[in-house]
């Protein structure tokens, strides 16, 4: 088996005083997709970010390839590891083609400036993320789904080995909810690159992941196979509530029912 | 709103001829009227080679610098609104140099003063604006509007416990007054250093725009550069406010402008405003001599008189504004 793209030992992770993982030890190898699950607020956000580098653990080491993360030159490992922010928002007015090109920037010299080859390949990420007919579109016109996607789309130009997503499917209807992971697991399986995303959808989850990291609170974890975790017992205890299986032969479908006669 | 490279060329022809159409109007007309500067006699080539043409200078330089200024803030706030005069550095620089003046201090050069003051105000701003945690955009520009009022109160304290005999002439400078500015060698090449450096940063400004978080992720060290574009942008407003006082909306309205005809990026933003800076501070500084000729404005009274109606109109058009 070719060598993890990504390893986390002993991390313990908190925010403040609340825990959000205790001792997670996880590797991740080319062509996996890790969903992160957990109920709002309880660190999803925060462990990307500190798996991208942008706050430290507690506790633990973080290791990127074939160095821990904090030996990375910054630029070196923005060219390899790349993070899908929950939140975009544009201060200043720019063209769909520009923000794409934006992903481009760890990858040329301080003085260079962007070639034909970056201007097509930001035009292509525009085109695989839906947007191709927007490149000279002004970022401001878009509606919340469209910027979404093209989030993506500089984040597939930046062109990283491991890709961080929190919550990519945000704002998107359901068919673009496919699209943009069909999208991502493509990269993964047929690029040899690896992708971590926080989502709240567990049928989501079910179809794009190959392994599930639940997060309980109280820096409590699970993480395995999707199809070893994502079952009625695990999700009804991770969200609190009644999450129900349904099985049509093809797949399994998680539905939520109404708490009160519910289905317990 | 999108720009094509023919725009682009276009405002860059557009700007190029303003320049020279900016400086030839401005050395052509004066108290005496309107003379070519080729058709003076020996005395008024005199007036235009020792006094229109240095203060002409000293416009464009200050116009230029007080517009880049503009854009530095306005990446570090990502908000279109900041601008050196609005978040009090050169109220901060302002107060710094006066106090030199009247307590004597003649060992340190003015200059340096003002960009001490002006950096004394940006720390303090985003310092004071920073509460627990992060520090919002709005936050900052509020923090920096009460400061700068609170700068004002101390200038007239100045002023007011000063002798009668330079008030005037301090009165006019605080304004922002052109008329007795001098481009000091010394200062300029610093600050013309400062000014490629920022103009060769223009890409990790773009990325700096989307946000620090973004720029960090983009490989860029955000901490360093916010550092960077904090001295800088309180050098060039240091030496603008030493060689012409505090003039206002230079900084705003400028970069707005140049957003409106070659977009945001950088790369072609500093550039346009830089340009376009200058020859809107000499015009300016051309009608404030002549308008109530023999009498003098200073010239940021009619920059705030252009700027103040102007910007609001933009602020009614422009969105993204937060």
């Amino acid at each position: 088996m070719s060598a993890p793209v990504l390893s986390l030992q002993d991390l313990t992770i908190s925010i403040g005083t609340t825990r959000v993982v205790e001792s997670l030890q996880m590797t991740l190898f080319p062509g996996q997709t890790l969903g992160v699950l957990g109920p709002n607020g309880i660190g999803k956000t925060t462990l990307l970010k500190t798996i991208a580098g942008l706050r430290s653990p507690d506790r633990g080491a973080i290791k990127l390839l074939d160095r821990t993360l904090g030996s990375w030159p910054r630029k070196l490992l923005a060219q390899r590891l790349g993070l899908l922010l929950q939140h975009t928002q544009y201060a200043f007015e720019a063209s769909c083609e520009e923000i794409a090109l934006i992903g481009r920037h760890p990858h040329l010299g301080p003085l260079a400036r962007e070639s034909e080859a970056d201007r097509r390949r930001a035009r292509a990420a525009l085109d695989e993320v839906g947007l191709g007919a927007f490149s000279q579109r002004s970022c401001f016109n878009l509606s919340g789904g469209e910027s979404r996607r093209l989030a993506l789309a500089s984040l597939l130009v930046q062109d990283p080995q491991l890709l961080l997503l929190d919550e990519p499917t945000n704002h998107l209807d359901p068919a673009h909810q496919i699209s943009v992971l069909d999208l991502v697991f493509k990269r993964v399986a047929e690029e040899g690159r690896a992708a971590v995303m926080a989502l709240h959808d567990a049928n989501l989850a079910a179809c794009y992941c190959s392994h599930v990291l639940l997060l309980f609170g109280g820096g409590e974890w699970a993480l395995g196979p999707s199809g070893d975790l994502l079952n009625e017992a695990q999700l009804s205890r991770l969200y609190g509530c009644n999450i129900r299986c349904v099985k049509d032969g093809e797949q399994s479908v998680f539905a939520v029912g109404r708490n009160r006669g519910g289905f317990a | 709103m999108i720009v094509s490279p023919r725009r682009v060329r276009w405002v860059a022809t557009l700007l190029g001829l303003l320049l020279p159409i900016s400086v030839l109007l401005a050395i052509s007309v004066g108290s005496s009227g309107w003379i070519w500067p080729w058709q003076a006699d020996e005395t008024l080539q005199r007036i235009v080679l020792e006094l229109r043409l240095p203060r002409a200078i000293a416009a464009l330089i200050v116009g230029s610098l007080l517009a880049t200024a503009g854009c530095l803030m306005q990446v570090l706030l990502r908000n279109p609104l900041a601008d050196p005069y609005i978040l009090g550095l050169s109220g901060g620089a302002s107060v710094f140099a006066l106090a030199g003046m009247t307590l004597g201090i003649s060992w340190l050069p003015i200059p340096l003063l003002a960009f001490i003051g002006a950096l004394f105000t940006t720390w303090l701003v985003f310092v004071l604006a920073r509460g627990d945690g992060a520090w919002t955009s709005a936050r900052v520009l509020l923090t920096g509007v009460v400061l700068a009022s609170g700068w004002g109160a101390l200038i007239s304290l100045i002023l007011a416990t000063g002798d009668d005999a330079s008030l005037r002439g301090m009165l006019f400078w605080l304004m922002g007054d052109l008329s007795h500015a001098q481009a000091s060698s010394l200062w300029l090449l610093p600050t013309g250093l400062v000014l490629i450096l920022i103009w060769l940063r223009s890409r990790s400004l773009n990325v700096l725009s989307a946000g620090a978080l973004q720029a960090e992720l983009l490989g860029e060290p955000t901490r360093l550069r916010f550092w960077e574009i904090f001295v800088a942008a309180s050098l060039l407003t240091g030496v603008a406010v030493a060689m012409a006082g505090a003039i206002g909306f230079v900084g705003l309205i400028v970069p707005h402008l140049m957003r409106l005809l070659v977009g945001s990026d950088h790369r072609r933003l500093l550039p346009a405003a830089a340009a376009f800076g200058a020859s809107f501070l000499l015009v300016a500084d051309t009608l404030a001599r002549t308008l109530l000729s023999p009498r003098q404005l200073p010239v940021g009274v009619l920059t705030a008189l252009i700027g103040v109606p102007l910007f609001l109109i933009l602020l009614r058009r422009a969105r993204g504004i937060r």
